[in-house]
């Protein structure tokens, strides 16, 4: 029903837009790019715009825009970016050929000065209003200016939005809106990336110094992504400085690491950063409590300009983590094990402007992800995962008219997953090759320019050893109802064909879908307003409500439920994913609302998020409706940024100053309902084997007890609440070519012991026993220090 | 109401102090009759424990946990025939005193209970089907010698010990219990390389008493008749001096009671419901095995 009302919706769009239009053939057009005059880096979402007319638009990822259907004449085209000064120019249009525009925009302050917003030139609620639903926007400065653990991390600082939430301090997965980790489509420059995490998933592997641009949806995403069933973090690295060589370099008690940029001559610009850990080599050596572990990421980004109609970018990432665990360092023989894991991921994407009003972009991207572990001298144990994707993509966009613009693409995957694990007795040996083939329409029409309405159709084919066909529909709406408020909607049906087995401290498994488990769908539904607040306040408030099928979660009693597919030298080879999950079904619904200020001495935002996730399979809790682990009812995030100085003279009535030298303190405030938890109902005594069984359980001489714990209803209790303050103090002082900034971080400046799960321990005595509950806490205080330069 | 906004973030601020309290009530305890029982063919029914379950953090006396009244009948399902079992006051289990009542390969028995709990009647029932005949250890052609600890071949691989077994037909679950008999602090392997223990005052209170008893397995392997290895590493002995060791071939109740009734606690601390062959208001375990016992020594150098 869904997906013949949005067909309805797009034939109806389609009709408007080719029939509703003029027919002259006498107009023209103004394109071209935008970029940032010190360094020649494209800028997305600048705006662009004619004074005194409707006429307007943004640029894309590439720094792309175009106003097409121009009715020759002289125009003053105007260009505004938060952060830059205003670019004007006055442009005659004539029929042919049509008008290309470099721009070049200023910053507003000079290299290496830390942006001070004063007020931004475009309306909050005009902002507001080309935002697609649900969609999040963070710059590397917002991101650097939330205090987490020892050092900027983007995923962690995306947890401090409503909706998107951590399952622990032990974690930097992404839970939004209901939704697990690999429901969420992590692309970096394009390439997708699996398993996106440092030190056991403590941290991200994305080098916050890399990136340019960050888009996070929560929801409702168009046509032009799919394969996830929950969100989309979109990143963009930079490009690199055109002009002149730039370098940051930062060290924190986590890791050191730099970011380099370099013209490459006159066609383009280099970067390339590199960060690693240095405990393994610094306090290693000294302290046997201090496993030999250690992780690198780095980033190297080549942008070629070979002119207005053709540009070329070259991007590599990867990230690697090694442990070397020795049980006794003191013994003879050595026993242990090794563990690494990391990515791979390689891009080349050529962008190529057809004609001022047909835009392209085509990306040839590999990523790979491997982890393997090895037991040393302790059990003949071994494991090799590793999923690889390459990938062949297109997008077009089709700017046919102010009011209506088509994107259209395509994309190829060919996947390849395979774990293998060994161990006396047997061995798993998986391997899935599958192809994933979908193509996608999206048409933007702007009926007037209070409305704005996205259409789109997603067609997915997924060959595996089974083949699955779907459809995603998907539709969104803006309607700008008053001069401050905007209405928005948006619905989608979203398909996804990787199944993830997630394995706390270890690197997930992927599986595809095969002939045990189908595709997972889920549908969303989104509602909401935004409202402009006086010039520096924006409030945003969206309602959700998605339903999920065939969902997949491992199934912890796997042990007992595999299959072998074959025999070999007598002993089981486990070859296919028979017997891994639990199937069932779910839905999420929600409200959350940010109140946000982007500009001023202080900035930051409030949210806060309503939500109850709910799964029903047939295999867990007799079947019954429960919350997964992840459930939170309620979660409060205060995100707060204050240039101390200017913040002291707003009190005081005064003037803002770009100071040389200036604190900034950082807060980032999270309270939240605590977990769902399933606590044993009861103890019962019994043995291990038939011929241990101790004393019956009870203490004495043979002190061996046999208490087996015994769980009912799955994630009836709750945690407590939880609750965590961080805090920074940042001094940046700028001097004639560089700058310095000496920083220092509180992670859980309160100390709060929050609950990360509970045990029992059993007190026994020669005539009775209890059980004692024991808290395991997540992480204290920690207060890291650091120092970052620019240059 | 014009300071209400600091008030509510001072108040959310000093909530991040503090200390989370779980509190945990048994409003979620249910009372069940918990087994503890194998049947060994050709041996006698000795030690079908029946016991109780009871809410976390109680403290419990040892008299009030066995249902010594409960009604307890084991069926021979081939033959049809019903055999109660009695209540051992020595043993604390029930058995069954006729002689009449052989287990035999290969058959199916019932065990059915009654109990009365909190003044609540219960009942539960569990079937297992004894492994047919076949498995045996082969010791001849099994590396179980008296070995020093860790011993490294020329080669530089370290030799194990290794048991070869034939195979019950139908049957491809095998595990294999090894209990300490010597173990002490004065035995305990300090220098193995799998131990964190210096010397014996690096133990907590008896926490080597937790050592004394491993067990390892081997699962799904060929129903048909043939032969199979199981090689032991050395983590498994953590101790100097004797060990015996009862390799099992055990039922489907058996295995899947192993492999996850102690696995209800996952990595991040969540509990989720074990596999249990037991119907009605029961859990545990009824299973049963063909049992073969080897003993091992691990000779000091």
């Amino acid at each position: 029903m869904v997906l013949k009302r949005i067909v309805f919706v797009c034939l109806i769009i389609i009709s408007h837009a080719l029939l509703g239009e003029e027919t002259e053939n006498k107009f023209s057009s103004i394109s071209g790019y935008v970029f940032d005059k010190s360094t020649g880096e494209a800028l997305i979402g600048a705006n662009i715009f004619l004074k005194g007319t409707e006429r307007g638009t943004s640029t894309n990822v590439a720094g792309f825009f175009t106003i097409p259907k121009l009715v020759p004449g002289t125009y003053t085209i105007s260009c505004q970016y938060i952060g830059y000064k205003t670019w004007s120019k006055n442009i005659v249009v004539t029929i042919e050929p049509s008008e290309h525009v470099q721009i070049n925009l200023e910053p507003e302050t000079l290299k290496g000065q830390e942006i001070v917003v004063t007020a931004e030139k475009k309306r909050t609620i005009d902002q507001l209003f080309s935002k697609p639903v649900s969609k999040v926007e963070l710059s590397s400065r917002d991101i650097s200016a939330i205090p987490q653990i020892a050092e900027a991390d983007l995923l962690r600082a995306l947890q401090t939005l409503p909706g998107v939430l951590p399952v622990s301090d032990f974690s930097s997965a992404l839970y939004i809106r209901g939704g697990t980790p690999d429901q969420n489509l992590f692309l970096i420059d394009g390439a997708d990336v699996y398993n996106p995490e440092h030190a056991f998933g403590i941290f991200s592997t994305f080098n916050t110094d890399a990136i340019k641009s960050v888009e996070l949806s929560k929801g409702g995403f168009g046509a032009e992504y799919g394969g996830r069933l929950s969100s989309v973090l979109d990143i963009t690295n930079i490009d690199g400085n055109r002009k002149e060589f730039e370098g940051t370099t930062s060290i924190s008690l986590l890791s050191a690491k730099t970011t380099l940029q370099m013209p490459l001559g006159s066609i383009g610009s280099l970067s390339g950063s590199f960060r690693r850990t240095y405990f393994d080599k610094t306090l290693g050596p000294h302290y046997d409590e201090i496993p030999d572990y250690y992780f690198y990421d780095s980033n190297v980004k080549a942008f070629f300009d070979f002119g207005p109609k053709n540009k070329l970018t070259l991007s590599w990432f990867s990230s690697y983590d090694d442990l070397n665990v020795n049980f006794n360092p003191d013994a003879d023989v050595k026993a242990g094990f090794l563990y690494d894991w990391g990515n791979k991921t390689g891009s080349a994407r050529w962008t190529h402007l057809f004609s001022p009003q047909l835009f392209a972009n085509f990306w040839l991207t590999g990523s790979v992800f491997s982890s393997n572990f090895n037991f040393e001298n302790v059990v003949d144990v071994s494991e090799k995962n590793e999923i690889t994707d390459f990938t062949a993509k297109g997008n077009l966009q089709y700017y046919h008219s102010t009011k209506f613009k088509a994107i259209f693409g395509f994309e190829h995957k060919w996947l390849d997953g395979s774990y293998y694990q060994h161990w006396p007795g047997g061995k798993v040996d998986v391997t899935n090759t599958p192809q994933h083939t979908s193509a996608y329409l999206t048409l933007n029409w702007n009926p007037s320019p209070l409305w704005v309405v996205d259409t789109g159709l997603r067609a997915h084919y997924f060959n595996s050893e089974k083949d699955y066909f779907n459809l995603s529909p998907r539709l969104s709406v803006k309607y700008r109802a008053t001069d401050t408020i905007n209405l928005k909607t948006a619905i989608g049906r979203y398909h996804q064909y990787l199944h993830r087995i997630e394995r706390p401290f270890f690197a997930d498994i992927w599986s595809t879908s095969n002939a045990f488990q189908s595709q997972s769908d889920a549908s969303h539904f989104i509602a909401g307003f935004e409202k402009e607040l006086g010039q520096f306040f924006s409030l945003e408030a969206e309602a959700y409500y998605k339903d999920y099928t065939n969902l997949y979660s491992l199934d912890q009693n796997l042990g007992a439920k595999v299959v072998p597919g074959y025999y070999e030298n007598d002993e089981p080879v486990y070859s296919t994913t028979e017997g891994l999950f639990h199937k069932g079904d779910g839905n999420s619904k929600g409200f959350e609302l940010l109140f946000r200020k982007n500009s001023g001495a202080v900035t930051g935002w409030f949210g806060y998020s309503l939500a109850a996730t709910k799964y029903t399979i047939p295999t867990i809790n007799q079947g019954e409706e429960f919350a997964p682990r992840h459930d939170r009812t309620s979660t409060i995030n205060l995100v707060s940024n204050v240039d101390v100085k200017n913040a002291w003279r707003s009190l005081r009535n005064r003037d803002h100053k770009k100071d040389k030298g200036r604190y900034t303190l950082g807060l980032n405030l999270i309270y939240s309902t605590g977990q769902p938890i399933t606590t044993p109902s009861s103890v019962y005594i019994t043995s291990t084997m038939p011929d241990i069984e101790g004393t019956v359980g009870f203490g004495g001489d043979n002190g061996f007890s046999s208490f087996a714990l015994y769980p009912t209803t799955i994630n009836k209790y709750r945690l407590p609440a939880y609750a965590r303050l961080d805090l920074s103090l940042t001094y940046f002082r700028q001097f004639k070519n560089w700058s310095m900034a000496p920083y220092l971080q509180i992670f859980n400046a309160g100390n709060r012991k929050n609950v990360w799960f509970i045990q029992y321990k059993d007190v026994s005595t020669e005539e009775s026993i209890v059980q004692e509950v024991e808290e395991t806490n997540m992480l204290p205080l920690l207060p890291t220090v650091g120092i970052r330069f620019e240059f | 109401m014009k300071h209400l906004k600091y008030i509510a973030l001072i108040s959310l601020l000093l909530t991040a102090c503090g200390t989370g309290v779980v509190e945990v009530d048994d409003s979620n305890y249910e009372p069940k009759i918990a087994i503890d029982g194998y049947l060994y063919p050709h041996a006698p029914v000795t030690n079908i424990k029946i016991t109780r379950n009871f809410p976390l953090n109680t403290s419990l006396l040892r008299t009030n946990i066995f249902l010594s009244d409960a009604n307890v009948v084991l069926t021979d399902l081939a033959g049809r025939k019903d055999y109660p079992l009695t209540f051992n006051a020595q043993t604390f289990a029930f058995g069954y005193e006729g002689e009449d009542l052989l287990i035999e390969y290969g058959h199916a028995y019932k065990l059915s209970v009654d109990a009365i709990i909190d003044g609540t009647e219960l009942h539960c029932n569990a079937t297992t089907t004894v492994p047919v005949a076949g498995f045996k250890i082969l010791q001849n052609e099994s590396k179980i010698a008296p070995s020093p600890y860790f011993p490294e071949n020329a080669d530089g691989s370290i030799e194990k010990w290794e048991y070869t077994f034939e195979r019950s037909p139908d049957t491809g679950f095998y595990a294999l219990s090894i209990v300490s008999l010597d173990a002490d602090t004065s035995t305990f392997i300090y220098d193995s390389p799998y131990s964190s223990f210096k010397d014996a005052s690096d133990f907590e209170e008896e926490e080597w008493k937790d050592l004394i008893y491993n067990f390892t397995w081997q699962q799904d392997l060929q129903l048909k008749s043939g032969q199979s290895t199981l090689p032991l590493d050395w983590y498994l002995f953590p101790f100097y001096g004797k060990y015996r060791t009862i390799l099992y071939a055990g039922d489907e109740n058996f295995r899947d009671y192993l492999l996850t009734a102690w696995q209800v606690q996952e990595i991040d601390g969540n509990f989720h419901e074990p596999i249990l062959h037991i119907e009605g208001d029961g859990i545990g375990i009824f299973g049963s095995a063909i049992a073969d016992t080897v003993f091992l020594e691990v000779l000091r150098d």
